[in-house]
């Protein structure tokens, strides 16, 4: 019984941390920059397609693949501030939701398309011989997606905490008009932290090709989730994303191990009414003091 | 006071003489689309449009409409027209208890919980199958009859009744609006939308106000369900789904969200050029998206504010006068 | 009688103390101003006063009714009602729509009557229709009647303001520095204007202001805060020459205290 919980519990982590790395991506994007981002999924997604192109298609070293996928996203995203946010920014929340859901609906029949609609594993150089720790299995694959997604988060807290850019981007998003006044270019800031954001999504989506399957029909359930972990984190705490995301993996896994498969998905958008109507400021911030 | 009433009153009136005109079935099924979207839209449009909140919920109200309409007539066997003020008001009672629940947090919290309400709401309808028949949905809902004096009067054999009574949901819906728009309660609500700190400095109550336009939408995307069950007669979970959400939000956007006649541009453009990509085989979607980018990028107030641009470059006759109200 | 009578309020943001024990009675007609450095939680007073914010402790009573735990809106149906520091009008709107969507109070019918509508609800539209437009006149605003708000300049935008405040039909107005960015010339139109506000519209006014002449020229009677404390009060004359008030404004009162209220 333990062992198959600690089974599931390590499974968990495994989803938990793609889905921490989404999140991750959206509290910049939606957290920060306050934008109702519908494309998160397909940014997610569209990882995964282009590291098949790469991988898969152009046999390119899988992993010279990640640094490409992250080097092309985090421009792709720098363009889509620039091209679609930026014209927006101030206006009403529904202008840049819409313009994301525009995005959104292009990206994934674009995918669609090109990608093809049956689902399509990355050619990753690992060996499917499980790894046995104690009374746990594990492979390669996984171990490696744990690694790359942990080395990712750290990475991206010490590039917010230690870098001259991360310190910009404390400024802008705490108090954006005195940021301007000692000289951060706030646009700048912006884009680059949606394309920061996207990078992020699209690691995840890379990981999952190689442990799992790329299938561009999974972006719009990827959205939702990341938002639910998002809420679950507190909307602006970077950390608390990360740790909400690999809660829900592990909490959707010994639920759909233990109760049932059919409602896991709810359990995610029943904790986030819970949490906006008892804790709005996340389950791992501290209640603000009054 | 209502600029809006004549071009409205013009298009009752060609409404009216369009299947008089032209009788093809294709073309009809796209008018009743067109007129069930108007509905739709309009519903959505009295929240997101005058309260300003975005709320992603909304089809599970059209969803629910949907739902009671199956149920009562096939399970129940309940009489079309009975079913169709139930589904109203269910739709209305969810509505309240919803937006008692969430009108309380601001903008972004609101956005994502009213989205995850509608989420529970659809998984809860494909898991519960004792019920809701699980993913197999509802088919073969009855079409509604007229009887007078034992004697079916109007059977909804063909498309054109349904015409009809779409026409008619679109002119109580757009009547109960267009009174609501240009009353106090109205401007209220756009007090509300435009500045809610300095609404309730004038004394407006945006929390109150905000659950009557919830509930008033709420109300009337259960009729439109109605409509939509009997019409095309199926229900599956997919009405709580994302797709009607994302359909009835961009028909309001395009067409001009905070305006009467918005959603009814939108509604008709949306329906229309959705089924002419069909042209563009595979990549209509695409395009979709693409036209979609464009119009927020070009128009963020919609298609209804293009005669005012237009103006202000002295391209269309009158005085530069703006405003959205 | 005062009309508004504050007894010992408190307000503390997490170990912040914004406002200390601020005890202030304002009568039927008079002009009293609020002045005092940034952060001294003038402001702050008037988020308390209004129901923005719950004082944490004290007692506010309008028209001798307790106002305390009221919410804004129902503070404003009491005919006590504020304005903004920054800039605040329904921006999309008309200058005259702005000012009929003030007048909410008067034009208020029951919810089915909007559907269902007799000679009484035409009568109250019509009646805060007048309103609006004689409020429109009062402000000098008639030749900007159909301009959206957004597109007006600075000037008439801080009178745009100030018509919203008198749509509530207000008893007495909280005015959060109404001549902050006005030249010269509009801040002596001001003047003449709250004195009318006042005088012949019989409203009691509390300002927050830090055009000091503006302050000297209308008010009755000054209240001084600094560091959340009241620290003086009396006439324009006295408090002119009030040796702590003097400190507070060229002594250490400068650097940038507390931080900003959530206004």
């Amino acid at each position: 019984m333990l062992d198959v919980a600690l089974q599931f519990l390590v499974n968990g982590l495994v989803t938990g941390s793609f889905y921490a790395l989404m999140a991750l991506g959206l509290a910049m994007i939606f957290g920060l920059m306050e934008v109702v981002n519908f494309a998160h999924g397909e940014f997610f997604v569209m990882g995964g397609v282009v590291a098949y192109a790469f991988c898969n298609v152009l046999g390119v070293d899988f992993y010279l693949t990640i640094v490409i996928v992250v080097a092309l996203m985090f421009a792709f995203g720098a363009a889509t501030d620039y091209l679609l946010i930026r014209p927006l920014r101030g206006q009403h929340l529904l202008s840049t939701a819409l313009v994301t859901i525009g995005l959104s609906i292009f990206l994934i029949n674009t995918m669609l398309l090109t990608f093809g609609t049956s689902p399509q594993g990355l050619d990753a150089p690992f060996s499917r011989k499980p790894i046995i720790i104690g009374e746990i299995v594990i492979t390669e694959g996984r171990l490696f997606a744990i690694v790359v997604g942990a080395v990712a988060i750290v990475a991206t807290h010490i590039l917010i905490q230690k870098t001259r850019l991360g310190r910009a981007m404390r400024a802008t998003f705490q108090q954006k008009e005195a940021a301007a006044l000692v000289g951060v270019n706030v646009e700048r800031v912006y884009t680059l932290t949606f394309a920061l954001g996207t990078a992020m999504a699209a690691i995840a989506g890379v990981l999952l090709g190689a442990v799992f399957v790329i299938h561009p029909s999974t972006a719009e359930l990827a959205t939702l989730k990341a938002f639910v972990v998002v809420i679950l984190g507190g909307m602006t705490n970077l950390p608390g994303a990360v740790a909400g995301g690999l809660l829900l993996g592990v909490v959707e896994s010994l639920w759909g191990g233990f109760v049932s498969t059919g409602y896991m998905d709810v359990i995610g958008f029943a904790l986030v009414i819970f949490i906006l109507l008892f804790r709005p400021y996340g389950l791992f911030a501290p209640r603000p003091g009054r | 006071m209502s600029s809006q009433r004549l071009p409205l009153l013009a298009l009752l009136a060609a409404a009216i003489a369009l299947p008089l005109v032209f009788r093809g079935e294709y073309f009809m099924h796209l008018m009743i689309m067109v007129l069930f979207y108007t509905v739709l839209a309009s519903s959505l449009n009295i929240v997101t449009g005058y309260i300003g909140q975005l709320s992603l919920g909304h089809a599970a109200f059209f969803g629910i409409g949907c739902y009671a309409a199956a149920m009562l007539t096939l399970d129940a066997g309940w009489s079309v027209w009975t079913a169709m003020i139930i589904a109203g008001l269910a739709a209305a009672v969810a509505g309240f208890v919803i937006g008692y629940i969430t009108l309380r947090l601001d903008g972004h919290y609101f956005v994502l919980i009213t989205l995850a309400f509608a989420e529970v709401l659809r998984l809860v309808v494909i898991n519960w199958e004792e019920v809701t028949r699980g993913p197999l949905g509802f088919p073969n809902i009855p079409r509604p009859s007229i009887v007078l004096g034992g004697e079916v009067m109007v059977d909804f054999s063909s498309k054109t009744h349904f015409y009809y009574v779409a026409l008619v949901l679109v002119v109580i819906t757009l009547w109960a609006k267009h009174r609501f728009v240009y009353s106090a309660m109205g401007r209220a609500s756009v007090a509300i939308r435009e500045n809610p700190r300095l609404a309730q400095s004038v004394g407006i109550d945006p929390f109150y106000y905000s659950m009557v336009a919830f509930v008033l939408g709420a109300f009337f995307a259960g009729l439109s369900g109605w409509f939509y069950a009997h019409y095309i007669s199926y229900v599956g979970p997919d009405v709580y789904g994302f797709g009607f959400m994302v359909t009835m939000l961009i028909m309001i956007a395009v067409g001009g969200r905070g305006t009467i006649v918005g959603p009814v541009i939108g509604a008709a453009i949306i329906t229309i050029v959705v089924e002419e990509l069909r042209f563009a085989r595979e990549i209509r979607l695409s395009l979709f998206g693409l036209l979609l980018m464009l119009s927020i990028l070009f128009f963020p107030r919609g298609l209804v504010s293009v005669p005012d641009l237009l103006r202000r470059r002295g391209w269309w006759p009158g005085a530069g006068k703006t405003g959205t109200a | 009688m005062a009309l508004l009578e504050i007894d010992v309020l408190s307000k503390s943001f997490g170990g912040l103390q914004a406002v200390r024990d601020i005890s202030l009675a304002v009568d039927d007609g008079e002009i009293v101003s609020l002045i005092g450095p940034n952060g001294a939680g003038k402001t702050t007073v008037f988020n308390l006063v209004t129901g923005y914010l719950p004082p944490s402790s004290g007692r506010i009573r309008f028209a001798g009714r307790d106002i305390v735990g009221l919410k804004p809106h129902t503070i404003a149906g009491l005919g006590l009602v504020r304005t903004f520091q920054i800039t605040n009008v329904f921006p999309a709107l008309s200058v005259f729509d702005n000012i009929v969507a003030a007048h909410y109070l008067k034009a208020r019918v029951p919810l089915w009557k909007t559907w269902f509508r007799d000679r009484a609800v035409a009568a109250r539209e019509a009646t805060a229709h007048a309103a609006a437009e004689e409020v429109m006149g009062f402000l000098g605003l008639g030749h900007r009647r159909d301009m959206t708000a957004e597109n007006l300049a600075y000037g008439e935008l801080r009178l745009l303001e100030l018509a919203i405040g008198l749509g509530a039909g207000p008893r007495m107005l909280l005015l959060d520095e109404p001549a902050a960015g006005l030249n010269t010339e509009e801040s002596a139109r001001l003047v003449t204007l709250l004195r009318e506000i006042a005088g012949t519209r019989g409203i009691t006014i509390l300002i927050v202001e830090h055009d000091m002449n503006v302050v000297m020229e209308v008010s009755h009677r000054v209240v001084v805060m600094n560091f959340g404390e009241k620290i003086a009060e009396g006439s324009p004359e006295h408090v002119r020459q009030h040796e702590q008030v003097i400190e507070a404004y060229l002594g250490r009162g400068f650097e940038d205290e507390a931080p900003a209220t959530p206004a």
